[in-house]
């Protein structure tokens, strides 16, 4: 079993800086994904198969006919079953080494502090703004790393934010669009996933240089990928204080 | 003057007709902002939540100066629950 283990992860213990120690790391983190969907469901199946120790999946929401192009830890025959639970069978049969926790509800401002207490790292999978930014005070209050992704058609966006050094979501956008229904094509938050999950496994590990303060932007039909330069606002509602306390 | 200009996510909707994803060349008067690079192209200010210039964080007020990129965002988009 403890051999087996390592094999799993050979192929990434190979990289420099990460060893026995870093995949020890993994083991002991605890890692929330807040949603469940496009973003969420890629995001945790790679840090399930990366080896992350725990990870808390929180959705509300049941499965549906229209998630099916883009939300992949579900199948046809999960339509109507609860999106926490269908990710969490499938992932424990990817990973049985690690323990998910399927979390079935909508993060509030009343719950976020009891959902999101006993995590180090926050990953924002969400699709709507007013709860984007619930998480986004909890984690400027708490000082654990955020990782953002945004996703939009062709178009996809990511951050870090890390209180009190890095600007916060409120630094960036102070308002968010009316909740509907946006156009996406899977590919766009698979790749965004792809980015947070990476920069998760960078914050976990200690390596390279997060997106602080830089904000990935991503556009699929001109296959344009560059970094904008963003700085904490010094007006922000939610991080100017803690920058005052300093 | 003319500045180049990136339009993100929805706010595509309001390229001139025939253009394609480059960026659109804009006439803006000299010591201009990006509110008149909205003004020229007929977008609400309600729809841009970030402006960045030259690949730097900015405001609608920012002053701009020949041949800057100017990127127009609208607010903070999904993530992909339903």
């Amino acid at each position: 079993m403890e051999e087996e283990r390592w094999l799993r992860y050979d192929r990434q213990m190979r990289l420099d800086g990460w060893g026995m120690a870093g995949q020890e790391r993994l083991a002991q983190a605890r890692v929330a994904i807040v949603g469940a969907g496009g973003l969420g469901c890629p995001a945790a199946l790679y840090l399930a198969a990366a080896g992350v120790g725990t990870l808390k999946l929180i959705d509300s929401e049941t499965v549906e006919l229209t998630n099916l192009n883009r939300q992949i830890l579900y199948w046809s025959e999960d339509i109507g079953r609860p999106k926490v639970c269908s990710a969490a069978e499938k992932l424990q049969r990817l990973n049985p080494l690690i323990r998910i926790e399927p979390i079935e509800a909508r993060l509030t401002s009343e719950n976020v502090e009891a959902l999101l207490g006993d995590v180090e790292i926050i990953v924002d999978a969400l699709d709507n703004f007013e709860t984007r930014l619930i998480l986004n005070d909890y984690a400027v209050r708490s000082r654990k790393p955020l990782v953002h992704g945004a996703i939009w058609g062709w178009e996809g966006r990511a951050m870090t934010v890390l209180a009190p050094q890095t600007a916060c979501l409120r630094c960036l956008f102070e308002a968010g669009p009316p909740p509907g229904v946006f156009p996406v094509v899977g590919t766009t938050p698979g790749l965004i996933a792809m980015i947070q999950t990476t920069e998760v496994l960078k914050l976990l590990l200690g390596l390279g240089e997060p997106l602080f303060n830089r904000y990935l932007i991503y556009d699929g039909l001109t296959m344009e990928m560059r970094v904008l330069h963003v700085r904490p606002r010094s007006d922000c509602p939610t991080c100017r204080i803690l920058r005052t306390e300093e | 003057m003319q500045v180049t200009v990136k339009l993100h996510a929805i706010l595509r909707r309001y390229r001139p007709a025939g253009i394609r994803d480059e960026g659109l060349p804009v006439e803006v008067p000299e010591n201009g902002t990006p509110r008149d690079v909205a003004a020229a192209l007929g977008i609400p200010l309600e729809l841009i939540h970030a402006v960045f210039v030259n690949e730097t964080q900015a405001t609608l007020d920012t002053p701009l100066r020949p041949g800057d990129l100017v990127r127009l965002f609208p607010p903070v988009v999904g993530g992909g629950e339903s």
